[in-house]
Parts: C-alpha cells; structure tokens; sequence
C-alpha cells in the first residue's frame, strides 16, 4: 500500500512537471508568482472541484502564482471555472490544463479480476501463484502447482484466495483435480514416487471470475518488478526445447532464461518425489525464481505480447538462477486436457 | 537432453551458451511442438523426435548448436550427415537447419542406446543427493546431476551393476531443486 501511495504521489509529481514544461512559464509569471503566500490556502479552497468527474489534481503552482487543474477535457474547464468561482477564486487565480488519468499501479500482489495468470494466490497459510486459467471437463478453474495444496497429490478441497485474506470476498476456487503421487510407476525410481508434472486443478468459485488466455505482464523482464503494466495473449500451446522461456510469478515477477534441459527426470530436494520429464531453464545474471513463485505461467514470447503456454513453474534452486517447470504434456496427461485460451 | 551448454565436454559449449541458445531458437523443435494439437496428452518430447530422426539416419546421436550458429550432428558414420540433414527437416519442419548450416561430430553412441540407458539410469533417483537424470543430446551422453561429490561413488557403483557404460555417463555436481511456495506471513 505504501508502495502504491508513493508511486501515486510521484506520478502526481511527474504530471504536475509536465505541466509546467507544457506551459512554458514566461518570465512575467514568474515575476508575479513571487509572494504570493495565500496560493496554498487557495489551493485548499478549491478542493471541492474534485466533485466534478473528470478532475485529475490541483496544484498550488508557486512559479506561475496560479492554482493549477488538471482535468481529462479541455471541456470541462467551463464548469470548473464557474465552481471555482463559487469558491473564491477568480479568473486570474486559476489554469487549466488537459492531463491523462493517473491509475493506482497495480502488482502481482494485489486483487485482480477476472483472476489472471501469475498473479498471487493464497491457500493455507502460504502464497503461490496462479498459473493459468482453464477449462477442464466444462468446468472453469485454474492450475497452479501441486504443492501448492494443503495436501500434495490428494484432493482435499484445498481453497484458494485471491490475492491474500482468506475471506469469502477473496475465494477464488476450490481443488477438484491433484492426482496422487505413485510408487512403481514406469521410470520411477524405487522408493519414490512420480508423477509427470507439480499440478493441480482448482475449479472456480466464489469471486473469481476467470480471464482465458491471459497473464499479467510487467514492464521488461529480469527486473524484478512486480507492477503489472499489462498481459501476455496465450495464442498456443507447446513445448520449448531450446532457446528463451518466460515466466510471471509474485515474488520475482517476470524472468526469463534458458532452456538447459528437456524432458529431464528431476528429484525433489527434500523429499520423495521424482517428477518425471522436466524442463530446465537458466540465467546466470539474474534471480529469476524465489519462493512464492511456484504455479507460476511458464511461456514462449512469438512476437509482441503473443505467447505459446509451455507449461508451470514448480521448483528452483536456492540462488534463483535456475527454474525447474512440468511441460504442458505432462500437465494435460495427469489432469486431462484444458482449454487454456 | 540437454539442447544447449551449459557444461564442459565438449568444451566449446561452456562458452557457447548464449549463442546457442539464441541461435537454437532457430533449431525449431519447439515451434514445431507448437504446431501440435491441443491434445498435450499426445506431444511427443524431444527426446522421441530425437528417436524419429535415428530411424531415418541410423547412427544419429544427438545434435547441438555451436557457437558460430552451425548445427552439429552426432553420427557415428559421417557420411550419412545428408539423410541426417533430410531427417532433421522431416521432423522438426522446414528452416530447423540454422542458415549457418550443419556438420558431422563423430559421436560414439546412438539415440537409441542413450535412451534405453537414461530410463535405466533413472533407477539413480533412488539414492540421496541425486537431483536428476537426463538424456544430455547435446554431449553424446546421460548426464546425471548430484548435489556434492561424495554422491558420485554411489551413483557410479549403481550405474556400472546396471550395466551402463560408465564412459556414457557424465556425472555432475549441481544444485537441488526445492519447491517454491512461500509462508504468507
């Protein structure tokens, strides 16, 4: 929230200097702006033209000795004259500018809906990340990671919250779908248990309302910001076998890497659990996964913001340099086919 | 498998990472699966188009893009570099030859015989400190992953009573993969 309120603040700011460099400040005003201690109480009587719809910000603007109102229409300044008017101000006292809306930035953190892909999500008392929206047997939900259930390979109606407080307003889903983990399986090792992928399917409910085919997209990659700024368009399904691979999930936001390994059988640190043809990914220079990430989209840039779905993040090594994530075939083979766009 | 290096042998690859895996965007394994039906149940992984492209070029033993963009192609016969070329394109489509072109490496195993020894191998799993098992077609090899040397002796024991080649496998350290939630609070 702080976080939020300070971005607020400097967008306010930077729209206020904007404005100030658009008007071009003559030398006269600057003059004439010099002592004038009542702009600041003048600025507070004006508050009220916040009433109207459409006002952006006002400004107490000490170099052109004029309060000025930002507004989204140059058509509005009429109306706001005339309330300025009403409140003390006079013709002289007041400019009026045209500005663009200033938004709230929102994060992977916070509320979304409908639910999109690699935003947070809560369950227990731990967060992961939702990994994309799906239908499943007619039924509209989301996958996320297996482990991201209170009881992994088990259908325990584990219930998710979007983005945090487990509150009916903030239920998003319920667990329908987590396959268990199986001993003696072909290519499991013995004494552990395999499965072919770290997912699961969550039907929808409560609040959750469910956006196919998209997720949140940050600014750039490998920033580690968490404001979203957008989406990606899942416009495929498929498998990476080389090359750059992305993912969005709410501790590390958008990373990308590598692809080091394929269908690569890769035990669980920690306990008994083999997953069974795995993808790799890479990138030395950047911390592309950390805890939280789990359940995150896991995709393939083709041009634009258009991007293949490849699978979901599962797993990473400790220094975040390294991702581990389950192949849509591996997904689809345990939950039955999904209809992710 | 491993599609690109990020290791020593050959050693060219521990320097060729970022080019290959740029230029391997064009090696199009992957826009081929994309072209795949929805069905996922029904991909085939890399590995079993690796396996495709040995029926049509026997001796074929896996393949790696090098740091000057140029293709390599394991074969244990050289000669059959162009039905490895011809098989190549058949499976994974139009363009997957880098424009840089290809060429013959002689290799010593095929991808058949590194399959049949990886689901072998995969019985490793089972020991403490082993983090994965993979058909490395990159390195001609099985490469197993342990989280410190002291996993390798047991690693080897059991690969050798499983009757693999202990010159096919490449063991190496690596860091364990954790699941990543995180406490909400």
């Amino acid at each position: 929230m702080f976080r939020t309120l300070r971005k607020l603040r400097l967008g306010l700011l930077a729209v206020a200097a904007l404005a100030f460099a658009a008007g071009g400040p003559s030398g006269d005003r600057v003059v004439s702006a010099q002592g004038r201690p009542d702009l600041e109480a003048l600025n507070q009587r004006l508050l009220p033209v916040f009433e109207l719809a459409g006002v952006v910000f006002t400004d107490a603007d000490e170099t052109r000795g004029r309060v000025v109102v930002g507004v989204l229409d140059r058509d509005m300044q009429g109306l706001v004259r005339a309330t300025a008017a009403r409140l003390g101000a006079s013709a002289q006292d007041i400019e009026i500018i045209e500005t663009e809306p200033i938004f709230q930035v929102a994060t992977l953190r916070d509320s979304i809906r409908p639910v999109q892909a690699g935003y947070q999500i809560r369950f227990s008392q731990y967060v992961c990340s939702l990994g994309f929206n799906a239908i499943r047997n007619g039924v509209l939900g989301f996958v996320t990671a297996s482990h991201c259930s209170t009881n992994q390979g088990s259908i325990d109606g584990t219930e998710y919250y979007q983005p945090l407080n487990q509150v009916e307003g903030e239920l998003i889903g319920t667990e329908t779908v987590d396959p268990p983990y199986v001993r003696n399986g072909k290519g499991c090792p013995k004494g552990r248990v395999c499965r072919s992928s770290d997912s699961n399917f969550v039907a929808g409910a409560g609040s959750g309302t469910f956006a196919l085919g998209t997720i949140a997209r940050t600014a750039a990659p490998n920033t580690g910001s968490l404001d979203v700024v957008g989406t990606f368009t899942i416009t495929g399904e498929g498998a990476a076998t080389s090359g750059p691979v992305n993912k969005v999930g709410r501790t590390t936001g958008w990373g990308q890497g590598n692809v080091t390994r394929t269908c690569t059988n890769t035990g669980v640190s920690g306990s008994n659990i083999v997953l069974l043809c795995q993808t790799w990914v890479e990138n030395r220079n950047a911390v592309i996964v950390q805890g939280g990430d789990s359940g995150a989209p896991v995709f393939r840039i083709d041009g634009g913001t258009n991007v293949t779905l490849l699978g979901n993040l599962w797993g990473g090594n400790s220094s975040g340099t390294q991702f581990v994530y389950s192949p849509l075939s591996g997904i689809e083979g345990e939950l039955g086919a999904l209809q992710t766009q | 498998m491993k599609p690109s290096g990020r290791i020593a042998a050959p050693p060219l690859f521990a320097t060729c990472l970022v080019l290959a895996t740029a230029a391997a965007v064009l090696l199009d394994g992957e826009h081929l699966a994309a072209r795949q039906p929805q069905n996922a149940t029904k991909m085939e992984t890399h590995d079993d188009l690796l396996l495709r492209v040995e029926r049509a070029a026997p001796g074929f033993g896996g393949m790696y893009v090098e740091k000057d963009g140029r293709l390599a192609v394991y074969l244990k016969d050289r000669a059959q570099l162009p039905a490895a070329r011809a098989a190549i394109e058949t499976v994974f489509g139009p363009g997957s030859i880098p424009a840089a072109g290809a060429h013959a490496v002689t290799g010593q195993y095929t991808m058949s015989e590194l399959a049949a020894w990886t689901r072998r191998a995969g019985r490793v799993l089972s020991l403490p400190g082993v983090v994965f098992v993979d058909l490395d077609e990159a390195r001609n090899r099985v490469a197993v992953g342990v989280e410190d040397d002291s996993r390798r002796q047991p690693v080897q024991r059991m690969l050798a009573s499983l009757d693999i080649p202990r010159a096919a496998v490449v063991v190496e350290t690596t860091d364990p993969i954790e699941p990543v939630k995180r406490h909400a609070r």
